[in-house]
């Protein structure tokens, strides 16, 4: 027997070497794709394994008033949310959540319960609280509750709780601003929001010398207002009293200044808290000095005055026979008292407020005249204020008057005009006849400080200086022996007029009885003016201007002269009268 | 075949003498103990520079957060300080103290060359026009 050397199996090694390749072949497929197919998506998650980006909110500028008070302020924040996908013990989490930042148990406890979209997925992210405070976050963190994180964000504060709301508005709880000033200068005030990328190590722990992309986030620009703080807080508390004295429904007072068309105060009774809006009812947060249209009743007259002294179709000294009623088509209009026929000159209407006399010097003007005055004063347009919700107020174009509108509109009935327009038509007369844009807003203050100004406010010659000038000895006759003695203020002359209209019904189908809106409107020192004020009160129990609103003016206008050191000015000249001359 | 034949006409040339020579030993051990000691050196000192920025990185970020807080704790003041002295904390806090708002506001009225100061005129209108600052009738 010859003994046979053994040979490996061909085939055993065919089967090996095709083994051997498939696992290789296998390996280097597997190898291409970790390397190349899916090379930059396991980098991606190395990366966020590794890398962390943390937002950073961009710090919300500050409103100043005018003496760089501040008024609205941010201050950093953190939202706490919840991953209820790795909320581990649901009951205890949610008590301790709740105690800490005292919300509902069984809401928080809600909330951190696994849940599924609509889509089917899991929720993987709901808020627990926004605007927390830092050392409150501080404390939940420290109990490292698994599930639970935080975000930086911003809480914005009114230091001044009421004061000036309706100017400011308010922000929601993202940060953006829904009304007010915080609405129109959002994109002034947000700055823009950075990010940081930092590099860590499983636990957490910052690595040093790591990736560490820093975007820096800009600061929005602050705000300086035209408000003064404390008249503003006096105004406010001056007026709450007017209401609640007068049984008013509410009230609006403005403050600004003529010569600028600044606005040192500005408040619209009831008001709010911005800081906690959500609390009041939404028509709190309306600025009804810009956003409110009424029938300004007489203090519209000033209007009717001006157009006949400035187009002269009337004398000075001339004299008209009033009655103390006048039919013009199917109306009778009546002026507040009966009185005979009287003697009146243009002076003597304004100063006692004849509703006859001021329809028959309108008369005269003619309703194309009358109503280009109407326009050139500001009325039916808005102010350029550019507040949110201000409203252009509505005045008819002549060609819709009716018979009996020149009956109504030279007495302030049958238009409807902002508080602030009517403010602006006697800051007009106050300023010699030149309107000026009224502004709330001073400047903006960048993050290096710099001052960026304001535009200069628009103006505009309304009626001639000499024009101003007698409107102004005649408004101030009305306050030294007219119907706005109330609104005297010894050591001061004020030139101003009362309103009382009666308030539309809600249909527009006629007026309501015994509704009426009071008001006062002026400005002082008469011979050099630098303040105008107008007090306006909604539905009070005394309905006549010159009771329920002039003791307001003058209350505000003491406190404001004061505040702002206006020294006192001679005694205008008194106009040609009829009235008292003998 | 002509050097042999001169060869051995002359006398042969005398060839020095072969002395075997020590090898030329090259001192190994200093440059060894030297390179080590500068890698030595090297890595120390990379290591250290290492450590160092590592710490300076640490503080750096502990610096950070400490401006952060100090930023924030600046913020709250500022709004401490805007409350307290808004209006109404100071009208209360005034209260508190016994303080009023005054109902009128009084004027005085400075004559020129009048040399028996000031006096409190109320509501004489006459006499309320401060010298100097009276303006001429419109």
């Amino acid at each position: 027997m010859t003994r046979r050397t053994p040979q490996p199996p061909a085939r055993r090694l065919v089967a090996l070497l095709a083994v051997l390749s498939l696992g290789l072949g296998g390996i280097l497929y597997r190898l291409v794709v970790l390397q190349v197919k899916d090379a930059s998506a396991y980098q991606a998650m190395a990366r966020n394994e590794l890398l962390r980006e943390i937002a950073l909110p961009a710090t919300r500028g500050t409103i100043f008033d005018r003496n760089a008070q501040p008024l609205a302020m941010s201050l950093p924040a953190k939202a706490v949310f919840a991953d209820p996908a790795i909320v581990r013990n649901t009951a205890s989490e949610a008590r301790a959540v709740a105690s800490i930042l005292h919300l509902d148990r069984a809401e928080v406890e809600a909330k951190l319960r696994p849940g599924v979209r609509a889509d089917g997925t899991a929720v993987r992210f709901v808020y627990l609280a926004r605007g927390i405070d830092l050392d409150v976050a501080a404390r939940l963190a420290a109990k490292h509750l698994p599930g639970i994180g935080f975000l930086a964000e911003s809480r914005r504060y009114y230091p001044g709780n009421e004061l000036a709301a309706q100017v400011l508005g308010f922000v929601g709880t993202d940060g953006t601003g829904l009304d007010g000033l915080e609405s129109q200068y959002q994109k002034i005030l947000a700055g823009r929001p950075g990010h940081q990328v930092v590099e860590e190590d499983p636990q957490g722990v910052f690595i040093p010398q790591g990736t560490n992309e820093d975007v820096p986030p800009v600061p929005g620009e602050d705000l300086v207002l035209t408000i003064d703080q404390d008249i503003q807080y006096r105004v406010q508390t001056a007026l709450a009293q007017a209401v609640k004295e007068n049984n008013a429904k509410g009230g609006t007072v403005i403050v600004m200044d003529p010569r600028t068309g600044e606005i040192l105060a500005m408040a619209d009774y009831p008001w709010f808290d911005p800081g906690h809006f959500a609390d009041y009812a939404s028509s709190r947060w309306k600025n009804g000095t810009v956003a409110n249209a009424y029938e300004p009743g007489s203090v519209n007259k000033v209007i009717t005055a001006a157009a006949a002294i400035q187009d002269r179709v009337v004398g000075l000294s001339q004299r008209f026979e009033v009655p103390d009623h006048l039919r013009l088509y199917d109306k009778v209009f009546h002026d507040a008292h009966g009185h005979p026929p009287e003697q009146m000159t243009l002076a003597d209407i304004l100063a006692y407020s004849s509703n006859i006399g001021a329809i028959k010097v309108a008369g005269l003007l003619g309703k194309d005249r009358f109503s280009s005055y109407l326009d050139r004063f500001g009325l039916g347009h808005t102010t350029g204020l550019g507040f949110p919700g201000e409203s252009s107020g509505i005045v008819p174009p002549p060609g819709q008057w009716s018979g009996t509108s020149m009956g109504t509109i030279p007495i302030g009935q049958g238009i409807a005009v902002t508080p602030l327009q009517m403010a602006s038509v006697y800051a007009t007369v106050a300023n010699g006849g030149v309107w000026v844009q009224p502004r709330l807003v001073r400047g903006t203050v960048g993050e290096d400080g710099r001052v960026t100004p304001a535009p200069p406010p628009d103006t505009r010659q309304v009626i001639s200086a000499q024009t101003a000038s007698t409107l102004t000895r005649m408004l101030a006759y009305a306050v030294e022996v007219g119907t706005g003695t109330e609104a005297q203020i010894p050591g001061y002359w004020v030139a101003g007029k009362t309103g009382t209209a009666l308030k539309p019904l809600p249909n527009a189908l006629g007026y309501s009885t015994g509704k009426y809106v009071a008001s006062f409107i002026g400005f002082l020192p008469a011979s050099r003016p630098s303040l105008v004020i107008a007090a306006i009160l909604d539905e009070p129990s005394t309905e006549f201007g010159g009771i329920a609103a002039a003791p307001l003016f003058r209350q505000i206008a003491h406190v404001a002269v004061a505040r702002l050191r206006i020294p006192p000015a001679s005694k205008p000249p008194a106009p040609q009268h009829a009235i008292g001359a003998g | 075949m002509t050097a042999p034949r001169a060869r051995r006409k002359g006398r042969p040339a005398r060839r020095p003498k072969l002395r075997v020579v020590a090898p030329r030993r090259r001192r190994r051990l200093p440059f060894l103990l030297i390179s080590l000691v500068v890698v030595g050196t090297l890595i120390a000192g990379v290591a250290s520079v290492q450590a160092l920025v590592s710490q300076s990185s640490f503080h750096m970020s502990e610096l950070s957060r400490r401006t952060e807080q100090l930023r924030e704790r600046s913020l709250e003041l500022r709004l401490k300080v805007a409350e307290l002295s808004s209006p109404r904390h100071l009208q209360d806090a005034a209260r508190r103290l016994g303080l009023r708002v005054p109902a009128e506001v009084n004027l005085l009225t400075v004559k020129a060359g009048a040399s028996g100061g000031a006096r409190g005129t109320g509501s004489t209108h006459d006499q309320l026009a401060l010298d100097g600052h009276v303006q001429g009738s419109p």
